[in-house]
């Protein structure tokens, strides 16, 4: 439809301001940038569910029909639910016809053209005329049940609701009638509006109307909870979270028997893990801790929550609880705080003893093959020296927390032309791309302003921290210093003396002029003082090598070396592809450069060395490089052997900004464990509060193993991007050992089968929605990879896991409110 | 867990006792029911090698594994575990694919394909992905454990020993950087007490991959003559393969099957005399001639190893017998073992290297081979002064012993090997400007091959630098003396 594609091309930030909120308020896939963007995806998700919740809270409450049976009634069929078993009826029968019209099987032509006020629409498929019918039923029904919810107990505010709904999906149909406006005025179309026009207004309008109606029952709904939520008060809540503690320890013994199986497990990982090569132990024993961890405290948390308060209900304690003046979102959240306080004891001594054993197991590996490197080297095994040291350093690399700066990659290939990919060798996996040997074919990481890939109007900040990376005392750290505040320095000067410069800055801009000044000046006495000092020390030292006095020679580089900031660490990974064997037993070699983009009068760094396939190599530049760089430093690799090449992504190189500990590390990774099981937690509490308990646990069984194992096939299956069709067409296909991409045979059989599908595919694809990603909070393939999990990746995972609990929770507290438990 | 069924309100405690016998009576009787059951599942297990434990030795992880994932689920993590090791695979995950392969056989000890395929896939294309020659190494010998593994655990299968002998004699032995290769086998220190290096047979640790190949074939064979087969489990028998179990490695009458001890120790002794390892000096003198010797009993046990023939079963082969004009046209044999007897011995060649050993044996013919290493040698170093006299030297023994071994001096492939020698003979003599003599030793073969240079991939003379010697580096041969006048 050509009027969609005006505005959705990059026109949305021409509409008026009100229009550009509606959109964003009203699609949910559209949002704005930064952090509030984030917030209101999820603020629309949620309402959606929100608003889908509270219409068929109201339309049980139709269903069930009034609170006191009409005696004169009885007998008599429910309206409702007979209205609902025929629309029910009816979308079978549209989904029946539509199947037979996809495999051009109906036996009907299209309805139409019809004539409706002087435009002409259709011909229409029958199909389609019907789901429009239902469409409308449906509706019609909603409304009836609405209302007569309303009906039956007088509630203001339920009311006052009801009729915000009605206003919010008017408002997203004159949103989209404004929008179309603007599109027509732009595009020059006149005259009166399409049959099609119409129909993108009113589908589309309603969907933005429902999202808008969707975050004023989120509103709603939180209100409600809100004035729960100040009821809730920590003696109590701290009680039932303590009774939650004994109970899991006590009676249900879970903790236990996590505790003794993960020693067990434990006891004899060595057995099977300890054989791999030591460059890669780390990683593999580290991902495998995680991996039992998560294991055993999912296994635990999903028998021991969603069984707890049906349990409750079941022995009748529960009466004892409510009959207290403990409030329905304490009993929930109560056992949230206590269920948690038992993962997170179990995790820190999970963790403890973990973070004890790869000390013990992996960290001492590190020794022991420096070790074997030495005696290797001195029984003249030098290949194998190497190898050992190599892999001792790898290891002990993975059992840091290392902070790599990334930047941007770029190819130039062997014609020296740009590219944004290298050559393709072949590999199935197309991560990494290659250059060849010995002609300008070459890779560029810039740590750079790059352009964003996604939209290259806007630059994307690569740069590197030279403030972090450079001693602040060192000759180099106070040399980009004054570099920089010289640059200011004339920068000011050019503004001030620019022909428009406003009045009210020249204050401002001469001001901090003046204090410049006296900042260059002591930084530049600093420096040459400094500088003096070197040339001293360097002086001192040659005289006393030359007077072969090596002792004293060393101490005093040593001292000129504390005066420099440290070489600044490169890491990379390469991989080799080769077209001929080469010369047998000698590597392929690459050149790397480092260069200072924003001056390219500095002399830059070159090196040369022999590439070892998937080994991490680290090298170092000099840090004067980085003087005076804003953060422009440009690496460039070259693969040095005629008729090899040499394979890289993105991420196989990059600046190191710092090494920190391990076991802080492990521990962050700790917490995605911890976010994973508060998620899992919510979900089984939610479980518990409508169903019985072997259901409940069941769904909260599936629940994780969805969110773990099959969250992307999931993914993919909402957006139908599966082949095969929907689970009963798949099922035939399966038994029948048919190929997913055939056409099956139209049999009476398949027909029904894809009938089910059309029927139930929309409503589980729309519960997929409701899965928690686990995946996206699980960092121990960092933490395993020696990366460090940094703080905002922590606070993200923070964020979206409590964005997954805080929602269940609530969920679990309105269900709750409404059981009769007390009956 | 409080099972719903403890906590019941008070009045029901008699229910609850009787249910309570109930389950008593139930669980005796289950494992009454179970006791016949599950002593003729361990003789079944015990017949078909199917236990869990050998003796001493029970491996601790495979049953915890086992008994975490419990049942049919083994089947199923199985299927997700090859899944995923693809996918590894083809993210050049190398040592998470090792581990996934680990996993699997943990589960499935007894799936004998499992260990044959991904053995070789650990050896053969995992370590082609690896660029240096000791990092392909430590995949080769990842790839030889993993069948060594399975070995241990499959002790009644004739054809995954043999597997593991063929990566130690191939893919060790014959890659093309087997220089290297052999030469990091010659220096492992194994990290798994040496368990590595150790000839089965013979129990020695050996530095030589084609000696410890040699021991694996030779066990091998020894258990098929033990009457051993492969190990069938359960669901192969209902299978129907194309390639039937029957017909794979390990069959009694396989003539390839039975060789590869006799090729193993030959291409040993072979590997002795020349600079097969990376900077390893060759052995000549007594050590050869007993290892050449070894060599020749090897070709002798096969060729006086009955065979049955195709068409008559009964009628027994014996590939020596083509040697032995006496016996091979004495009216003992029947038209029908002539025939086998001919086309089996010619099939494998086998007249060749039953003479080849019997020359080589000789104290001539080491010392011919002796003076040809050291010929070349000079040569490289452009002493072609030494490199003349002791070709010349080398190829007189060497023209006096082969007239005795016409088979051996007839046969395509010596003279490729021979005539080579010849040209750098005559090479040598170029050098120092002089004309290739009249009554040079070969010279019909000379003129046969002078225009095709043969390069031994597995001697480093040829391949490449020599250590000790730094003026040796040409890795070129020396330019035919015939191609310009």
């Amino acid at each position: 439809m050509p009027f969609i594609a005006i505005w959705a091309q990059g026109a949305p930030d021409r509409l008026p301001a009100w229009l550009q909120w509606m959109i964003v308020l009203g699609d949910p896939q559209y949002t704005t940038t930064g952090p509030l963007g984030g917030l209101i995806t999820w603020a629309k998700y949620l309402g959606l569910i929100c608003l889908l919740g509270w219409v068929s809270a109201q339309f049980i409450i139709a269903l069930r029909g009034s609170e006191k049976p009409d005696p004169r009634r009885a007998g008599r069929p429910n309206f409702m639910l007979l209205s609902l078993l025929a629309i029910g009826a009816l979308t079978l029968i549209t989904a029946f016809l539509s199947v037979l019209d996809q495999n051009r099987q109906l036996p009907i032509p299209p309805v139409g053209p019809l004539t409706l006020a002087g435009q002409t629409i259709g011909p229409i498929p029958l199909p389609a005329l019907l789901a429009g019918v239902v469409a409308v039923l449906g509706l019609l029904l909603v409304e009836i049940a609405l209302w007569s919810s309303l009906s039956r107990g007088s509630v203001l505010g339920r009311g006052l609701l009801v009729l915000l709904l009605h206003g919010a999906i008017g408002i997203g149909v004159w949103s989209l009638y404004s929008i179309q406006m603007q599109a027509r005025l732009r595009g020059g179309i006149a005259g009166p509006i399409s049959p099609p026009e119409l129909q993108f207004i009113l589908l589309e309008g309603v969907r933005y109307g429902a999202t808008l109606a969707g975050l004023v029952t989120l509103l709603y709904l939180t209100f409600v909870f809100l004035g729960e939520a100040a009821q809730v008060r920590w003696r109590r809540l701290s009680a039932i979270a303590w009774h939650t503690i004994i109970e899991s320890f006590r009676r249900t013994r879970a903790p236990w028997a996590v505790l003794a199986v993960f020693v067990i497990i434990l006891a004899f990982t060595n057995w099977f893990l300890g054989r791999g090569r030591t460059a890669e132990l780390a990683r593999i024993f580290v991902s495998t801790l995680s991996v039992i961890t998560t294991f055993l405290l999912m296994i635990m948390i999903v028998l021991m929550a969603p069984i707890s308060i049906p349990n409750d209900i079941r022995q009748q304690t529960i009466y004892t609880v409510v009959s207290k003046p403990v409030r329905r979102l304490e009993l929930i959240w109560g056992r949230l705080i206590g269920y948690m306080t038992v993962i997170t004891l179990l995790l820190a001594i999970l963790g403890g003893v973990s973070i004890f054993y790869l000390n013990r197991v992996v960290g001492s590996r590190v020794g022991a093959t420096r070790d074997a490197a030495r005696a290797a080297l001195s029984e003249g095994r030098v290949d194998e020296a190497r190898r050992l040291d190599q892999q001792a350093t790898q290891l002990a690399n993975r059992m840091s927390a290392r902070l790599p700066i990334f930047g941007s990659l770029i190819f130039y290939d062997s014609r020296d032309q740009l590219r944004t990919r290298g050559v393709d060798v072949g590999f199935e996996s197309a991560n990494r791309s290659h250059i060849e040997g010995a002609t300008p074919g070459k890779a560029i990481w810039r740590f750079d302003g790059v352009p964003d890939p996604t939209n290259p109007r806007f630059l994307l900040d690569r740069r590197l921290p030279v403030d972090k990376l450079l001693a602040p005392e060192s000759l180099e750290g106070l040399e980009n210093r004054l570099i920089s505040l010289q640059t200011e320095a004339v920068n000011l000067d050019r503004r001030l003396a620019a022909p428009d410069v406003r009045p009210a800055d020249v204050r401002s801009l001469n001001e901090r002029r003046k204090t410049i000044e006296p900042e260059i000046r002591a930084i530049t006495t600093d420096f040459e003082q400094k500088r003096t000092t070197e040339q001293e020390l360097v002086a001192r030292a040659r005289a006393a090598e030359t007077a072969g006095k090596a002792d004293e020679a060393t101490r005093l580089r040593q001292q000129v070396d504390a005066l420099h900031s440290p070489p600044i660490p490169l890491e990379m990974t390469f991989n080799v592809f080769r077209t001929t064997k080469g010369v047998l037993g000698e590597a392929v070699n690459a050149s790397l450069v480092v260069r200072n983009a924003n001056r390219p009068e500095v002399p830059e760094s070159r090196s040369l060395f022999p590439v070892q396939e998937y080994y991490t190599r680290r090298m170092t530049f000099p840090s004067r490089l980085l003087v005076g760089s804003d953060g422009r430093i440009h690496v460039t690799v070259q693969c040095q052997t005629p008729t090899q090449f040499l394979g890289m992504a993105e991420k196989d190189l990059y600046v190191l900004a710092n090494q920190g500990p391990f076991w802080l590390n492990y521990l962050r990774g700790l917490a995605g464990i911890w976010l994973q099981a508060l998620v899992i937690t919510a979900i089984g509490l939610f479980a518990g509060t409508f169903l019985s308990w072997p259901v409940a646990l069941l769904l909260t069984l599936a629940a994780y193993l969805a969110g773990q194992l099959a969250f992307g096939f999931l993914e993919q299956f909402a957006q139908g991007q599966v082949q095969g069709g929907g689970p009963i067409e798949s099922l035939i296909r399966l038994l029948g050992h048919d190929n997913l991409a055939s056409d099956l045979a139209p049999t009476a059989g398949v027909l029904a089968a894809q009938t089910l599908d059309r029927f139930f595919t929309p409503i589980l694809s729309s519960l997929i929605y409701i899965v928690p990603n686990l995946n996206a909070l699980d960092v121990s393939d960092t933490v395993a990879s020696g990366f460090a999990v940094t703080n905002s990746t922590l606070l993200d995972h923070v964020l979206l896991g409590i964005g997954y609990a805080l929602p269940f929770t609530i969920a679990a507290y309105f269900i709750l409110k409404n059981r009769e438990v007390a009956a | 867990m409080s099972s719903p069924t403890t906590i019941a309100p008070a009045g029901h405690q008699s229910g609850s006792r009787n249910r309570q016998i109930l389950y008593a009576l139930l669980i005796v009787g289950l494992f009454g029911a179970m006791w016949p059951y599950s002593e003729w599942l361990q003789k079944v297990k015990a017949d078909n090698d199917l236990g869990e434990a050998a003796i001493g030795q029970i491996d601790g992880s495979s049953f915890l594994q086992k008994l975490a994932v419990i049942g049919g689920f083994r089947g199923l993590a199985t299927l997700g575990l090859w899944d995923q090791a693809l996918q590894l695979q083809k993210d050049q995950e190398w040592d998470k694919l090792k581990l996934a392969v680990d996993f699997i056989t943990k589960l499935q000890p007894h799936f004998l394909s499992v260990w044959t395929f991904q053995g070789w896939n650990l050896a053969y294309n995992v370590s082609a992905e690896w660029d240096a020659p000791d990092d392909k190494y430590v995949w080769i010998k990842n790839g030889i454990n993993y069948l060594r593994d399975g070995v241990a655990k499959n002790r009644k299968s004739p054809d995954l020993i043999w597997d593991t002998a063929w990566t130690y004699y191939h893919k060790i032995g014959f890659a093309d950087e087997a220089i290297i290769l052999r030469r990091l086998f010659h220096d492992d220190t194994d990290e798994d007490g040496g368990k590595f290096k150790i000839d089965p047979i013979s129990l020695d640790t050996r530095d030589d991959n084609f000696q410890v190949a040699r021991g694996w074939f030779l066990r091998a064979v020894g258990l098929v003559d033990e009457g051993a087969q492969r190990a069938e489990t359960g669901v192969e028998s209902k299978v129907e393969y194309i390639d039937r179990m029957p017909d794979r490695k390990g069959r009694p009458g396989d003539l390839n099957f039975r060789a590869m001890p006799a090729h193993a120790q030959t291409r040993y002794a072979i590997g002795l005399e020349k600079m097969s390892k990376q900077d390893i000096e060759p052995l000549f003198g007594q050590f050869a001639i007993a290892e050449w010797d070894q060599s020749y009993k090897d070709w002798m046990t096969l060729g006086k190893h009955p065979f049955p023939s195709h068409n008559a079963e009964e009628q027994m082969i014996f590939l020596d017998d083509l040697t032995n004009d006496e016996r091979f046209k004495s009216p003992e044999l029947t038209d029908n073992q002539r025939y086998w007897t001919e086309r089996w011995a010619n099939q494998m060649n086998y007249r060749y290297w039953k003479d080849r050993a019997d020359a080589e044996r000789e104290l001539s013919g080491v010392n011919a081979r002796r003076f040809f290493y050291e010929g070349t040698r000079a040569l490289r170093n452009a002493n072609f002064a030494e490199a003349k006299e002791k070709f010349r030297a080398g190829l007189s023994l060497w023209k006096e012993l082969l007239d005795r071994h016409p088979v051996y001096r007839d046969d395509e492939l010596n003279q490729k090997d021979t005539g080579e020698l010849a040209r750098r003979y005559a090479f040598a003599l170029k050098q120092l400007g002089e004309e290739v003599p009249e009554d040079m030793p070969f010279k019909e073969i000379y003129e046969y091959v002078k225009n095709e240079p043969f390069r031994d991939p597995f001697d480093q003379l040829d391949q490449m630098k020599v250590g000790n010697e730094g003026s040796a580096g040409n890795p070129t041969p020396p330019s035919p003396p015939g191609s310009n006048p």
